[in-house]
């Protein structure tokens, strides 16, 4: 096998690996100065790939702050729209009234207005659902995609919106969202506008059972973050607990890098089928997107970084805790003995500096698939 | 030398070093080495605007291999990426049909070619991919095994065709 590997290695290099790349990225470096390499980089290097949404954007931006202003929502399912954020009116607390809306025929989504500060951006969606558009006895919700299109192109933010429900008729749900995206990752202190990408996408949701948030219980970690542990990714330990369904859960150690951020969190269970199906409802809110065959209420868990969340690292179907057992939990003791059981979250990394705080979220949402 | 370019020559031989490592665990798990190109110029971006000081060269090439996995999971699940450019269900046309190896390979699912390519092309232990790759010691056993079992079987059938299209 490892000569077969190795052969696959000698292929690659003999077909594929230019010996170009190496001159082009020593060229790149010898470039002293980053700010024209990080625009080269976005905007030569990747201009193959998205040359017609930036395209897109050119017409969008183009028509400038007003065409903004008034989104077209033809096709709410799937459908993208624009939003161009005013750094100015942002730094004033000010927003803007929206008055756009749109159906395909299972929602009629109206955005009623739209507000920020510097840190976040509000959206004040009011939906309507027809009955009749009904699967299976279940109700449709939607969730909300929204990302950035700043310097950093692949940053995003998913989240789901549960959304409350103002009005019910024998035909029509009608319900209110407030959506609040998060905006660490936009660039407001240099007073540029930012544009803003919302994808508005269907699943399934059961109102009716819970139709009020639940609660979110807070816990601040008290971490004195210093370069010199980030940088050698050292493990922080800290000693904080808080009780998620009757158990009591244990932040072990916060490990910090320069690409990731790991939360190691332990728990005390009977049992490792116990453990397994704790671990099962400690889900990110976005797996419900793309989970809907998924059984068990949605239960999440966020880290704050100075008051702004803390995305992700990993792709869904790699936080293999949330559906399986063998792959992120560590089962401490024999099975069917009382023991700690230890999970690690993956998050992306932030620009962490001295003295930040970290705070760590518990959150039950009002969601329940079937 | 100023700072700058001490800098500078450091993160040349890492380029010297590790990018066609780098590029050929990126293609391996992106099937495409126009994107594998992009996620190893990014890592080198990051690695030269961050500055990162390395206690050992170990952790340095660690720190690349981890930091590719990463922003190669990263492409993957944007959502600009998803949307405007499907992930290739098929291996990338540009490679001819008689690099069997690649072809091979590159069938076999992501989770299983990584942890091989790390462990039989590049040397790591189970440990270390365990470590690189935020996983259980067992797990990666596991998926090496798998992935040994999923690829002698196409070995095998690939041998049978062979056979069978001779006669």
């Amino acid at each position: 096998m490892r000569d077969f590997m190795q052969k696959y290695k000698k292929e690659l290099d003999d077909l594929k690996i230019r010996d170009s790349f190496e001159d082009e990225i020593f060229n790149m470096i010898t470039d002293s100065q980053k700010k024209r390499l990080i625009k080269k980089k976005f905007y030569f290097a990747k201009i193959s790939r998205v040359a017609a949404m930036l395209l897109f954007f050119i017409v969008i931006g183009g028509s400038g702050y007003v065409m903004a202003k008034s989104w077209n929502i033809d096709d709410i399912l799937r459908e993208r729209f624009f939003d161009k954020v005013s750094a100015d009116k942002i730094k004033k607390g000010e927003y803007d009234e929206l008055a756009a809306s749109g159906e395909n025929g299972e929602i009629t989504a109206k955005c009623i207005n739209t507000m920020g500060d510097e840190r976040t951006y509000i959206m004040l969606l009011e939906v309507s659902i027809k009955k009749e558009k009904v699967r299976d006895n279940r109700d449709l919700g939607f969730g909300i995609k929204a990302y950035c299109r700043g310097d950093n192109p692949s940053d995003y933010k998913v989240t789901s919106c549960p959304a409350e429900v103002t009005e019910e008729d024998d035909e029509t749900v009608r319900c209110l969202v407030k959506y609040e995206m998060p905006l660490y990752f936009a660039n407001y202190s240099s007073g540029k506008d930012e544009e803003i990408i919302i994808d508005i996408c269907n699943f399934i949701l059961d109102y009716k059972e819970n139709p009020e948030i639940h609660s979110v219980y807070e816990l601040e970690i008290p971490v004195t973050l210093s370069m010199d542990s980030i940088q050698k990714a050292e493990k922080i330990e800290v000693n904080q607990s808080m009780m998620i369904k009757n158990r009591k859960v244990f932040i072990e150690n916060i490990c910090l890098s320069e690409y990731k951020t790991e939360i190691e969190i332990k728990f005390y269970a009977k049992n490792y089928n116990d453990a397994n199906k704790f671990w099962k409802i400690m889900a990110m809110d976005y797996i419900i997107d793309d989970n809907l065959e998924y059984k068990d209420q949605k239960v999440y868990l966020k880290l704050y970084h100075n008051g702004n969340p803390v995305d992700f690292a990993d792709d869904y179907r790699d936080y293999a805790a949330v559906n399986s057992s063998d792959q992120n939990m560590e089962k401490k003791n024999e099975e069917n003995n009382p023991g700690d059981y230890v999970n690690v979250l993956n998050l992306k990394a932030v620009d962490y500096k001295d003295g930040d705080t970290l705070e760590l979220r518990y959150g039950e949402s009002c969601i329940k698939i079937k | 030398m100023g700072k700058q370019e001490e800098d500078f020559d450091e993160i040349k031989e890492a380029v010297f070093l590790y990018s066609k490592m780098l590029l050929r665990i990126a293609f391996t798990y992106l099937k495409s080495m126009h994107d594998a190109e992009d996620v190893v110029q990014d890592v080198f971006l990051v690695y030269l605007t961050k500055n990162i000081k390395f206690d050992s060269e170990n952790y340095r090439r660690n720190w690349l291999v981890r930091c590719t996995v990463n922003k190669c999971k990263d492409l993957l699940k944007a959502s600009w990426y998803k949307s405007w450019i499907p992930v290739p269900e098929e291996i990338e046309d540009s490679i001819p049909e008689e690099s069997e190896v690649i072809q091979m390979v590159l069938k076999l699912e992501r989770k299983y070619r990584i942890p091989m390519y790390l462990h039989y092309c590049e040397g790591y232990s189970l440990k270390e991919i365990a470590e690189l790759l935020n996983k259980k010691v067992s797990s990666v056993g596991t998926l090496l095994s798998r992935g040994r079992n999923k690829l002698k079987v196409m070995i095998e059938e690939e041998k049978t065709d062979g056979k069978g299209e001779k006669r």
